[in-house]
């Protein structure tokens, strides 16, 4: 997790369509036990990436988890690598920060930009028992 | 508000929840005849052919308690199909009369598919009962207890004279095929559809309680916004005319009248939107005047509101009513509640998607606390059982 700039931002007019979820802390302990409660053909339609203290999982919205705490994430049509909250809009030109992340980092897109904080996602895998039984 | 107005509101508003069951996203459409009925103006439906227009139009006519005619026009449709045949008794004696009974001069809601099809004679005579009320036909000269009438096509009439005759519909709403993820809800409510029938919430006389109301409507904190509105369409390249900024304001405030006041603000200024003529400026309109609409509301409203303006606001009115209903709606049989708790959760994300926690309205809060407290207490189930 790479902290780079401050970005401001403001409530979205239009919210985006959600794409994945982000869960730190508490929360991510709350979305692995989440998705183990899942059945394996529920879980396969989610890829994901772990980390310590983090749960990032991809799908189509309806194949999304809710639990408390977690953040949606959506793609902006002028930033396609970059998953950003659903309900916000950074006050910087995305479509600009998009190609500056690439041209730097191009072999770790996608992106999540939440809070301060630009999390490089790369290569996600399938969700699977086994692997979430190996995190957190 | 009177209490009998209050109860008018009331009403309408139960009826536009049960023609909108089971109909899947055309709540905007049963909105918006509801509205256009108040307002006393007409509704013009721009959408291919099996997209459920007429099943809805239906719907909150039978709500409503409203004497409904349809009909589908073609090319050879005869004006008798439309207006009655003529009296023949009368003829001979000289006199050209219509026999209306059951035709649409005597309907309150109407509904006329493939309307640009329509022969001039049966148009000329349809201009007179949209614009005032009034069936002339022969001898016969009657006042219609027309509320509204929706007609509907595929596409907008190019040739000018039809335009001019479309231009007599002030709002207008585009509608699509169903999105392919709706698909299932789009089967099952389908098939419900015919299975169940639905009360008849409403009485035509709480729609003229409320147009009575129309005109007694104080604009004048809003009218500001609506001539800035105006100025912001014309100049981004959309089409106004002056009748349509004057009538627009009919529809400002029979928005506030089903929103149970008698006082127009900025937050109906939504109804702007589907007064635009075309669906590209439509499009174009709610960019140009997304600040204007920040503030869009509607309690009874809902869909229409949140549709034309993308706004926060009406997002949470919509999902505040779609939870409360669904909360009050706990099925009691234990296999049923796993779909309901499945539906529960897709109103917690569509909630957390859409808004701040910190931020989100006081009321929208307030439902989302009681479905975290479910959804909690099922995770801690889950935890105990597994």
């Amino acid at each position: 997790m790479t902290q780079l700039l401050k970005i401001n931002r403001q409530n979205r007019f239009d919210s985006l369509q959600p794409s994945a979820l982000i869960a730190f802390g508490d929360s991510a302990i709350r979305l692995r036990k989440k998705l183990l409660s899942f059945d394996d053909e529920k879980l396969s339609n989610l890829q994901g990436v772990f980390a310590d203290n983090l749960l990032f999982v991809a799908g189509e919205t309806d194949n999304l988890p809710w639990i408390d705490g977690g953040i949606y994430l959506g793609k902006d049509a002028n930033a396609p690598s970059i998953f950003l909250p659903t309900n916000l809009r950074p006050d910087i030109p995305i479509d600009l920060f998009e190609k500056v992340l690439l041209g730097k980092f191009a072999e770790q897109k996608p992106f999540v930009v939440v809070g301060n904080n630009i999390i490089p996602i790369g290569k996600m895998l399938p969700v699977s028992r086994q692997l979430l039984s190996e995190v957190l | 508000m009177s209490n009998n107005l209050e109860k008018s509101v009331e009403a309408i508003r139960f009826a536009i929840a049960e023609a909108s069951k089971n109909l899947i996203e055309r709540e905007t459409l049963v909105e918006l005849v509801a509205l256009a009925a108040v307002a006393e103006e007409h509704v013009l439906i721009i959408g291919s052919p099996g997209t459920a227009k007429s099943e809805a139009v239906r719907r909150i006519a039978k709500a409503t308690g409203g004497n409904y005619f349809e009909y589908l026009l073609g090319r050879f449709t005869e004006p008798s199909e439309i207006f009655g045949p003529v009296d023949l008794r009368k003829l001979k004696e000289g006199i050209v009369e219509t026999e209306t009974s059951g035709m649409l001069p005597e309907a309150e809601i109407a509904f006329l598919d493939e309307i640009f099809l329509g022969s001039t004679a049966i148009l000329n005579t349809l201009l007179g009962i949209l614009n005032e009320r009034i069936f002339r036909r022969g001898h016969t000269r009657m006042k219609c207890p027309l509320r509204v009438c929706v007609g509907a096509s595929n596409a907008l009439p190019t040739d000018e004279s039809l335009a001019a005759f479309a231009d007599r519909f002030l709002v207008r709403l585009f509608v699509e095929p169903i999105a392919d993820p709706m698909l299932e809800s789009l089967l099952e409510g389908g098939w419900d559809l015919a299975k169940k029938d639905f009360a008849h919430a409403a009485k035509i006389e709480d729609i003229d309680n409320l147009s009575q109301l129309v005109s007694t409507v104080d604009l004048k904190e809003v009218r500001p916004n609506i001539a800035q509105a105006v100025r912001i369409m014309r100049s981004s390249g959309i089409n106004i005319s002056d009748r349509r900024a004057v009538k627009m304001q009919r529809l400002i405030a029979s928005a506030a009248i089903l929103d149970g006041r008698i006082i127009a603000q900025p937050s109906d200024l939504w109804t702007l939107i589907y007064a635009v003529p075309t669906h590209e400026q439509q499009s174009l309109a709610r960019d140009s005047l997304h600040e204007l609409l920040a503030e869009t509301e509607n309690k009874t409203l809902p869909f229409a509101a949140e549709d034309a303006s993308l706004g926060a606001l009406a997002r949470a009115t919509r999902l505040v009513n779609i939870a409360n209903e669904t909360l009050v709606n706990r099925p009691l049989e234990n296999e049923n509640q796993a779909a309901w708790k499945l539906k529960i959760e897709g109103i917690a994300r569509e909630i957390d998607a859409g808004f701040n926690v910190e931020t989100m309205p006081k009321d929208l809060a307030e439902v989302r606390a009681k479905v975290v407290e479910i959804l909690g207490v099922s995770e801690e189930t889950n935890d105990a059982t597994a």
